[in-house]
């Protein structure tokens, strides 16, 4: 399972990707030959809520399944290969195919019965409100004379 | 039985990791390196399948995000490049924590070879997925010539 925890934003491997990519003139190239995780995941933070959008392109939203534990959502299923397409014929094969599950534990704490998901164009979208004692606040301060 | 010539060929900076795999048959020996992306990568590579079919060849391209109305697909001369921009999901407010799949919008171009009928080139896309038809050309279809017997005539 592509576990996936941080703290803050920095993300360490994308920095080093950007580099090396940098270095050889071309990050996408890179990015096919080294094996990717799948499916790719990316975060938002709107202040009172939390985004996780997850790349499925060619899955059907009865084939996945979303679960969450505690402050994690974990999201697996299969992406099976095109029906009735014999492996011979194939010429390229890069699309990444078969059972599949990634989890994000988020750094706050989450209101899980307020998690909701959409699927369409093949990207699934997440909405998880952070708990109430998580959001945001501001306080005022008052003068005390 | 030698593997069928394949009339397309990718060719977008990756030839170093293609050698040995068989697309390089079946391509008029011009332009051996003909296309290398920029040196700055603004565009996503969008991973493909390609596998055969009686009639030719189809190509799947995955396209998460992408709608009828983003997706171009231009033929110019033996070169047909896709592209296609993703809608973002999410609303402009929130703040990237992590993008393992950047924002940037998708672009690959291939080299067709004659044996592709350009005119009946046809796309489809669907959940995030282009397919890609390329039809094989009349004159690349293997045809049965037949034989007449003349016993009996002579």
């Amino acid at each position: 399972m592509g576990g996936l925890q941080w703290q803050g934003q920095w993300d360490p491997f994308r920095e080093i990707r950007q580099e090396v990519g940098r270095l050889l003139g071309n990050i996408e190239t890179m990015s096919l030959r080294v094996p990717r995780p799948f499916p790719a995941i990316n975060l938002y933070d709107e202040g009172d809520r939390y985004y996780l959008t997850a790349e499925l392109p060619g899955i059907s939203a009865s084939e996945i399944d979303l679960g969450i534990a505690g402050q994690t959502v974990t999201i697996r299923g299969e992406r099976r290969r095109p029906e009735g397409v014999p492996e011979e014929t194939y010429r390229r094969q890069e699309r990444q195919f078969g059972r599949w599950a990634r989890s994000v534990t988020f750094p706050d704490r989450i209101d899980s019965a307020g998690v909701s998901a959409s699927f369409a164009r093949g990207i699934l979208t997440v909405v998880v409100p952070k708990n109430a004692d998580a959001r945001p606040r501001q306080i005022a301060v008052s003068s005390a004379e | 039985m030698p593997a069928p010539e394949l009339p397309i060929r990718v060719a977008d900076g990756r030839d170093d990791a293609d050698r040995g795999d068989g697309l390089e048959q079946g391509f008029p020996a011009r332009s051996p390196r003909p296309i290398r992306p920029g040196p700055s990568p603004v565009f996503r590579t969008p991973p493909i399948d390609i596998f055969e079919e009686p009639g030719g060849l189809v190509l799947l391209a995955d396209l998460p995000g992408c709608s009828e109305d983003s997706v171009s697909i231009e033929l110019e001369s033996n070169l047909l490049t896709l592209r296609a921009e993703a809608s973002r999901p999410v609303p402009e407010g929130a703040g990237p924590m992590l993008e393992e799949a950047p924002p940037g919008p998708f672009q690959r171009t291939f080299i067709l070879s004659d044996e592709v009928d350009r005119s009946r080139i046809s796309a489809e896309l669907k959940h995030g997925v282009l397919r890609l038809r390329l039809p094989k050309a009349e004159r690349a279809k293997p045809r049965r010539i037949e034989i007449r017997g003349m016993d009996g005539e002579g």
